[in-house]
């Protein structure tokens, strides 16, 4: 190691976690061409648990949440999600196992309406009772989405195209939701707002969330644990409540 | 063997290869399109003819008389070319350029005797006739060899580097100071002006012109023979030639087919031979680069060893070092060289850039940071005229470049680097640095013509120059390799050596470390300052405050457009205000 790393504790289960992680991810080696972003990134997610990436632009946050869900193919390391091996499956295959993954370029269908944005989000849900239950109660979380249900995605609002990319990943439900930059281009309150949804559906429903941000506190408001990342590597895991005290994170970035 | 029937396809053959090598030039080397070929070929032939009979000129006279007019003309169809218009654009353009002109060769029946043509006189020099087609193969056979020659020496000149650059990203060989308007024009006119001289021989021969020998249907024939050949190699273009245009009177000889079923034939075995190169070799029988024995060599021709080096050479090795520009030791308050005064750029109704002051002070490096979509690559495009601000001056030196186009900032001691390394990906890495050197006699066309030894020679020192900059970085082993074969730190190292080798005093560094192995990432640093050390301006957009902090001098804030604050990077990381911007609230 060339540089000058601040305390690094990359053991895992070091602290009062419980004994078998959700996911864990070994090792992760992923790129694109010739240029690799990830070197040997291991993270971790307890069920229930919401995890934050957080670190500078071309850290690599965005490339570990693709290598995870296999949008981006890994060339080194080990995916093992509730206990299975998911290295050798494909992306299909990983969302089927119950991971999710919203991106922060493009989280929704943009020529299709709200309505049918969310019944592919629940496309790997049987049973179409199932899938009208949880839409209603992705209406009930947010009533603009039932206003606009006819309407084309592209032509809701920045904030509304969030919440239903968010909606979408409701519709799945998935043990592991994988969220990229949620709170990119929309105001303060929204953030807030959707921020606690996230929040809540993890302590309700005991679904896990791995988030990447780059508004550092609220995240981290809202997180159990959190990694940060420079340079392709993981440079500190702390709990989310002692790396908000640290109040600012120049020295991380 | 040789009898006015062989002769007379051979000569065919010749055109092809000539016709095939010129559009070579063009499409091979400049990756620009044209389906044009064959109209050139024939205001070659149309020139010759109409000045030989007309005007009676002698053959010599009449023959340069169709290279100017051919190359006048393709430099009338290049201007809105070179300009902006390229890709399917200009399929397009050339395309209808085609039909119009072949149309007029019709139409316009005072001049060209329309549809039936006109009757060009025999070949006569001195008391020699050239009637018949052994008479006159000597004469295509010169002729296409000269053809051969200029295309194969221009393309492996600085010209023709140039043309490779423009090729792979022109938007990079502008950035490193070159004019590639004047490039591109020059191309089109050269490749069409060879067509038109070939136009010309072929008048004397044929001693018959008509317009239905210019049709589509050429111009479409000779791009098939490049792109059965090989895009970019003559060799393959020569094989191309000759497959494509000796098949119809092989099947002809065939015995079982004759000359009346040679037709049908001859378009199912085109039809195969398209399937099959689609198949198993996409980029032609020769690919750019590669030696004809690859044909029954297996495995030739393949890409090199594509395993990822992940170290970066060390750059601590001396190389020859090229004289820094004046140095002022006084440190205490350096000179600016680059002043930005009330910058503003907006996009729709969004401002990127919104009324930024910035100075570049002599022989420092500052950074520009600040969260996503501050503005500060958009600065970088702003002062090296890749944008056009919408206010504000930017000044080097004291003298004002606002609205300057990228090549001229760069010859006047500005140059950027991109975030995404934009090398040229075929070339190898000296190419690379060879093509940002600069002040090279060999990019000019008529240096290369009128003193070929000198271009020569200068080349060599322009290539001895690469070097020297690429042992200044460590890379002098790679010399030789093709970039794509480079691990993308290595690439990244290729292209500070490229800017370096730019002269230009003042550097930009687009995000130089991202994307490279932690593990070299000091080596990178040592690398940037060691630019500092030669003297160089130099400011850099990086998003890693661990890496700005190692390397800045001066350290500038943005956000929405604006600066907003200014000093060290303690300075700035002690203001709770910016936490707040930064990390959010």
């Amino acid at each position: 190691m060339s540089h000058t790393a601040p305390t690094v504790s990359t053991t895992p289960s070091a602290s009062a976690r419980a004994a078998a992680p959700l996911l864990q991810a070994l090792d992760m080696r992923a790129g694109y061409q010739r240029r690799q972003v990830l070197y040997d990134v291991s993270v971790e997610v307890d069920p229930g648990e919401v995890v934050a990436v957080l670190g500078h632009n071309g850290a690599g946050k965005t490339t570990l949440l693709k290598s995870i869900v296999d949008f981006v193919h890994a060339s080194g390391g080990r995916v093992t999600f509730a206990g299975r091996d998911l290295t050798p499956v494909g992306y299909t295959g990983r969302v089927r196992a119950g991971i999710s993954y919203a991106s922060a370029e493009a989280p929704i269908f943009r020529d299709l309406t709200v309505r049918d944005n969310l019944e592919l989000g629940g496309f790997t849900v049987p049973g179409a009772p199932e899938r009208a239950g949880r839409m209603e109660q992705v209406f009930a979380l947010f009533p603009i989405l039932k206003e606009r249900e006819a309407q084309l995605g592209g032509t809701l609002s920045g904030g509304q195209q969030r919440m239903l990319s968010l909606g979408m990943a409701i519709m799945a439900r998935p043990k592991l939701m994988l969220l990229d930059e949620p709170s990119l281009g929309l105001s303060p309150a929204i953030v807030q707002s959707i921020f606690q949804v996230i929040r809540d559906f993890a302590q309700q429903d005991g679904m896990s969330v791995l988030l990447v941000e780059q508004n550092v506190r609220a995240a981290l408001r809202i997180s159990d644990r959190a990694y940060f990342m420079r340079a392709g590597e993981i440079i500190l895991e702390e709990p989310a409540e002692v790396a908000l005290a640290r109040g600012s994170w120049w020295d991380l970035f | 063997m040789l009898n006015d029937y062989t002769a007379d396809i051979a000569i065919l053959i010749l055109i092809y290869i000539a016709l095939g090598a010129s559009l070579n030039l063009l499409m091979g080397y400049a990756g620009q399109f044209s389906m044009a070929q064959a109209v050139f070929y024939g205001i070659g032939a149309y020139a010759t003819g109409l000045l030989a009979v007309n005007l009676g000129w002698s053959p010599v006279f009449a023959v340069i008389g169709a290279v100017v007019v051919s190359f006048i003309a393709a430099g009338i169809l290049a201007l809105p070319a070179a300009k902006r218009v390229s890709g399917e654009y200009l399929i397009l353009l050339t395309l209808a350029f085609q039909v119009v002109v072949n149309q007029l060769m019709n139409s316009l029946r005072g001049l060209t005797g329309g549809p039936y043509g006109f009757t060009v006189p025999w070949l006569t020099i001195g008391d020699k006739d050239f009637i018949s087609p052994v008479d006159y193969l000597p004469i295509m056979v010169i002729g296409c060899l000269a053809v051969l020659l200029i295309t194969w020496g221009l393309g492996e000149s600085p010209f023709g580097r140039v043309l490779k650059g423009i090729r792979e990203d022109e938007r990079a060989v502008r950035a490193l100071g070159k004019n590639t308007t004047v490039s591109k024009l020059l191309v089109f006119g050269i490749a069409s002006g060879m067509a038109g001289f070939i136009g010309g021989l072929s008048a004397y021969y044929y001693q018959f012109i008509a317009p239905g020998t210019y049709s589509l249907d050429l111009s479409i024939f000779v791009v098939s023979i490049i792109v059965l050949g090989g895009i970019g190699n003559l060799t393959g273009t020569i094989i191309g030639a000759i497959i494509l245009g000796g098949l119809r009177p092989f099947l002809q000889n065939v015995d079982f087919i004759g000359d009346e079923n040679s037709y049908p034939w001859q378009a199912i075995i085109y039809g195969l031979a398209l399937i099959f190169l689609m198949m198993f070799r996409p980029e032609g029988l020769l690919p750019e680069g590669v030696g004809i024995s690859s044909l029954w060599k297996r495995g030739a021709g393949t890409r090199g060893d594509q395993a990822i080096p992940t170290r970066v050479a060390s750059t601590q090795r001396e190389g020859p070092l090229p004289a820094p520009p004046t140095v002022m030791p006084e440190a205490a308050q350096p000179n600016e060289i680059v002043r930005v005064e009330d910058l503003a750029k907006h996009f729709g109704g969004i401002y990127a850039v919104n009324g930024v002051n910035l100075a570049l002070r002599e022989n420092q490096i500052t950074a520009l940071i600040g969260p996503n979509g501050a503005g500060k690559t958009t600065i970088f495009n702003l002062i090296t005229g890749t944008l056009t601000p919408d206010r504000g001056h930017v000044y080097l030196r004291g003298k004002e470049i606002t609205g300057k186009p990228p090549d001229e900032v760069a010859r006047m001691g500005m140059a950027r680097s991109f975030q995404d390394t934009r090398l040229f990906r075929r070339l190898t890495v000296l190419q690379n640095v060879a093509m940002a050197v600069p002040h090279q006699p060999g990019e000019n066309v008529a240096v290369l013509a009128v003193r070929p030894l000198y271009s020569r020679r200068m080349e060599e020192e322009t290539l001895a120059k690469a070097m020297g900059y690429l042992a200044l970085v460590g890379m002098q082993d790679k010399a030789n390799e093709p970039v794509s074969n480079l691990g993308y730190g290595e690439q990244k190292v290729v292209a500070i050596a490229r800017l370096l080798a730019t002269e230009s005093e003042v550097l930009l560094l687009d995000e130089p470390t991202s994307g490279i192995d932690p593990a070299v990432l000091d080596d990178m640093i040592n690398l940037v300052l060691r630019l500092k050390s030669l003297g160089r301006t130099i400011c850099v957009v990086e998003h890693s405050l661990h890496v700005v902090e190692r390397l800045a001098d001066h350290v500038v804030f943005m956000e929405e457009g604006k600066v907003t604050a200014e000093g060290t990077i303690a300075d700035l990381t002690g203001q709770q205000r910016l936490v707040e911007v930064y990390f959010g609230t």
